[in-house]
């Protein structure tokens, strides 16, 4: 991290017990913690909920932080964590208290004007119901690496395997996604 | 399509391709138009992935984080007393009385039961006297007349 980036002053103030600086570490860096759990998990207050617990691991571990990596990294690989517990949490639940009967519902179908007309919001569901069919292996990557925008490197290291197999597990999903929203992508 | 030509695609959409791979890349696309149309359609997928990107909870985030904060530092230095230890004291408080107050009812029962009715186990529970008409029939003026009265009946 710069030393001489806002970040290390509000780190020093924080670790100090200043409610203020951590209250603006917060506020700057909800985006990035945001991006990453509703993109593992989508919209809600199971969302919401991870979003809080990946800042309050945070504040515990504020001592611990020296800057090796950069705080956002730092905090995507919290909140990437936690989206994978709560993930593994859902995935237990729906085996318990769901019918085996029930079948995944199909994706909708887009209007018959084609994309220009397609509400913004549509493709959001869209988008999130071909997320949801991914497993725990490969979604992480493509949220990390697709819609967070990391590297194919801070990828790797934020899920701590090697970059290839970042690459191999995006091509796959890529491939599954590209399936999923085939109406939408077509020529 | 063939699997160096999706790796090639890969690297292009999510990999950072140096000079060499753009040059092979720029070659192939050049000459294939089924790559390009790929290519076109990954671009694509990037694109809607991209603009997915979630911005931030519902307001008031940080406020929320802090209340948490603060309602986790204020339970720390007020810690719930655990529940097994006071439910055993609550117990330990309330047998006595509990104990005394069945003694009592049993003491109540024995002594006003009819003797020659019931055993005492019978009399100190408080049930019916069981006889052997009762087990044919239904007894009913038990619940209704006085012991002394049924009594009388037999």
């Amino acid at each position: 991290m710069d030393e001489c980036s806002p970040d290390r002053h509000l780190l020093a103030r924080a670790r100090a017990g200043d409610e203020e600086a951590f209250r603006l570490l917060v506020e700057r860096y909800e985006p990035v913690v945001a991006s990453t759990v509703i993109g593992m998990l989508g919209p809600g207050d199971e969302a919401d909920d991870v979003g809080q617990e990946t800042f309050i691991r945070f504040y515990r571990s504020l001592d611990r932080f020296r800057g090796e990596a950069s705080l956002a990294t730092y905090l995507r690989r919290i909140a990437m964590n936690l989206s994978l517990n709560a993930l593994e949490r859902r995935r237990r639940w729906l085996r318990r208290f769901v019918s085996r009967d029930r079948v995944a519902a199909p994706l909708p179908e887009p209007g018959e004007d084609g994309e220009a007309v397609i509400e913004a919001r549509e493709r959001q569901a869209l988008v999130r119901a071909a997320l949801d069919r991914l497993g725990p292996k490969h979604r992480p990557v493509v949220v990390l690496r697709m819609i967070d925008g990391c590297s194919t490197r801070e990828t790797a290291e934020i899920l701590g395997i090697p970059e290839g197999t970042v690459l191999s597990r995006l091509a796959r999903a890529l491939e599954r996604i590209e399936r999923d929203l085939e109406p939408y992508i077509r020529d | 399509m063939k699997r160096e030509d999706r790796e090639l695609l890969m690297g292009a959409v999510a990999g950072e391709p140096g000079d060499r791979e753009r040059a092979v890349l720029r070659e192939r696309l050049s000459g294939d138009p089924e790559l390009r149309a790929a290519l076109a359609r990954l671009r694509r997928v990037e694109a809607v992935l991209g603009e997915s990107r979630a911005q931030a909870f519902a307001p008031g985030f940080a406020l929320r984080v802090q209340q948490r904060l603060r309602g986790e530092a204020a339970g720390a230095a007020a810690p719930a007393p655990p529940l097994f230890p006071s439910l055993k004291r609550q117990f330990l408080r309330l047998a006595p009385i509990a104990a005394a107050a069945v003694l009592v009812l049993a003491i109540h029962n024995v002594v006003s039961a009819d003797e020659r009715r019931q055993s005492l186990v019978d009399a100190a529970l408080g049930l019916p006297p069981v006889t052997l008409d009762a087990a044919y029939t239904f007894d009913a003026t038990w619940y209704t007349a006085e012991p002394d009265e049924a009594s009388d009946e037999d």
